[in-house]
């Protein structure tokens, strides 16, 4: 099970990456925030399972929340740096 | 000869350069490494595997500072006795060093303290028949105390009739009524006994192989020290039943209701632990520990006694009665690298906090290789935390800085930290289940937080107050029938 939701993961990253390429060049910085964007959101995902296996139900929905909340942020700003880098070139 | 052999692990490869490493370390592994066997076990990875986040210190270095000049052997001292106890009597009936005797008023005092605390805590819990909480707390806790500590039960129903197996024992010559031997059961044939030679390894693969038999019977984690005359200063001069320990030249342990001889030639102390089942633990309530902690006491026992016999087995001799009665039981385990000593004054494991119940360390003539104090940034982290202290009713953990001062009657000099006041302390079930190294490992974030706690103390004060405001810690106890699948036994063997 692990091993299809890695793989399914991975090939859409590696699909994602090669069309935001394809489409703009993106600059590290971008990269970076993006990166940290999508492991604050896998790393909520992976909280709130984890907690509920440690029967910590509060810590489990504070901690999505928290760690949602940062992904989203962070994928925002990528993706209003990104619009903006494009539509100056 | 480039590349000839390296004793080297990758794990202690990448904890010594880094992670920016990493790669040059795979290049090294793939390397030709070994010419031969031998080169080959000197290069398997330690006995301990103990996780990324922990450095080994030098030995006798542990991270709590100690005075050896300070420290000599002394009697223990039962600092008060609960007549709620089973030992109470049993105790008493020995002549053992006990120096406060609570009445049933004392701990009817404290038993309120105990009820106003639980209520405060878990909104609807109530004391229930006994003290413990509802009727299947209670009915789980009475039926953990079975054989606890090792001791025969007082009333039993044996075959239809109700038998007092203390007197029956005490009656056939068992001295203490309980299980619990020095020298271990002598149940089992020593090889010289069946004619062939004694189990013959390096201390290394006697170290494993000690492991392979506690972990069999229940153990986990192991350590071991070589027995030099300041670990001696650590030895009681007279045990918590009131018999005298000194060591002679004698082949084989003696043991009689007044004096234990210990063989000179048993210089080596195996450590192990034995954790306690976790979720019961955060969730124990009321007047004294609980089911989890019966449980354990019920299991170390057990696991002790086989553990001993499987040693006799080997040709060895695997020496101590349970809990305190060689020595302080926490001393031996922080200097042989089982933890690190917390505020709680309980040992503070790695993996699993102070839910280790049990840290003992028996003598032993089967060669033994030591092993190092550790440090995982947990005493740093106790120097901020406290929230064991705050939890606290009766004011028995030390709230403030460690201090060498040692004014507690149970008498512990010597070392810079923390003394529990054992003449407060009534054995209740809070502190235990407060310690947030207690955590669980499902979510990644424990892993980054006991990752940064071992390298830098800056966050200490900032993962405290997240402990809390996460909820972490103890649970209600109505949620462990209700809400929790808990594992067999209670303890997730994954880690």
């Amino acid at each position: 099970m692990i091993f299809w939701i890695g793989a399914l993961f991975g090939a859409a990253l590696t699909l994602l990456v090669n069309w935001l390429r394809a489409k703009v060049a993106v600059r590290w910085y971008e990269w970076l925030i993006g990166a940290l964007g999508l492991l604050s959101g896998i790393g909520a995902v992976q909280h709130y399972f984890g907690s509920l296996v440690e029967n910590e139900p509060e810590s489990a929905w504070m901690g999505f929340l928290v760690l949602f909340i940062l992904s989203v942020l962070l994928l925002v700003i990528t993706w209003t740096l990104l619009r903006r880098h494009k539509q100056s070139i | 000869m480039l590349n000839f052999h390296s004793t080297l692990t990758r794990k202690d490869f990448l904890k010594g350069i880094g992670m920016a490493g990493a790669g040059l370390g795979a290049a090294s592994a793939v390397a030709p490494m070994f010419h031969d066997l031998d080169e080959l076990v000197a290069s398997t990875p330690s006995t301990r595997n103990l996780p990324w986040f922990v450095k080994e210190r030098e030995h006798g270095d542990p991270t709590t500072p100690i005075d050896w000049d300070m420290i000599q052997r002394r009697p223990y001292t039962w600092v008060r006795m609960d007549p709620t106890l089973p030992v109470y009597d049993n105790l008493k009936s020995i002549g053992a060093p006990v120096s406060r005797w609570l009445d049933w008023e004392d701990k009817k005092a404290e038993d309120e303290i105990l009820y106003a605390k639980a209520r405060e805590d878990f909104p609807g819990w109530e004391p229930g028949l006994d003290g413990f909480g509802d009727i299947r707390t209670t009915a789980l806790t009475h039926a953990s105390e079975m054989f606890s500590f090792g001791n025969f039960p007082t009333r039993m129903n044996l075959g239809g009739n109700m038998v007092d197996l203390v007197a029956a024992v005490r009656a056939a010559g068992g001295y203490l009524g309980s299980t619990d031997s020095y020298a271990g059961p002598k149940m089992v044939h020593t090889p010289e006994e069946m004619g062939g030679t004694k189990y013959q390894g390096t201390p290394e693969d006697n170290l494993r192989t000690l492991k392979a038999g506690i972990r069999y019977f229940g153990g986990e984690d192991v350590g071991a020290l070589e027995l030099d005359d300041k670990l001696k200063k650590l030895i009681f001069t007279v045990d918590q039943y009131g018999k005298a320990l000194e060591f002679g030249d004698v082949e084989e342990c003696i043991e009689t209701p007044k004096q234990v001889t210990i063989p000179n030639k048993c210089k080596y102390i195996f450590l192990w632990t034995m954790r306690q089942p976790y979720e019961w633990t955060r969730r124990q309530s009321g007047r004294f520990e609980g089911a989890a902690t019966e449980t354990s006491y019920e299991r170390a026992y057990n696991t002790k006694a086989h553990f001993q016999d499987f040693v006799r087995g080997l040709g060895y001799q695997m020496i101590s009665a349970g809990n305190n009665s060689l020595s302080p039981a926490g001393a031996w385990a922080v200097l042989g690298g089982l933890g690190e000593l917390s505020r709680a004054s309980y040992v503070n494991h790695p993996l699993y906090g102070i839910t280790v119940r049990v840290t003992w360390g028996f003598l032993t003539d089967m060669p033994l290789p030591p092993s190092r104090p550790i440090d995982f940034g947990a005493r740093k982290f106790c120097e901020t935390c406290g929230i064991c202290a705050e939890n606290c009713p009766f004011g028995a953990i030390n709230p403030g800085e460690p201090t060498w001062k040692d004014d507690n009657a149970f008498g512990n000099p010597g070392f810079l930290g923390w003394r529990c006041d054992y003449t407060k302390c009534p054995h209740c079930p809070i502190c235990q289940g407060t310690c947030p190294f207690n955590s669980h490992p499902g979510s990644f974030i424990h892993d980054v937080v006991k990752g940064t706690v071992s390298t830098t103390p800056i966050f200490n004060s900032f993962f405290k107050n997240m402990e809390k405001t996460f909820k972490y810690g103890r649970k209600n106890p109505a949620t462990w029938w209700d809400e929790v699948d808990d594992y067999p036994y209670g303890v997730d063997t994954s880690y």
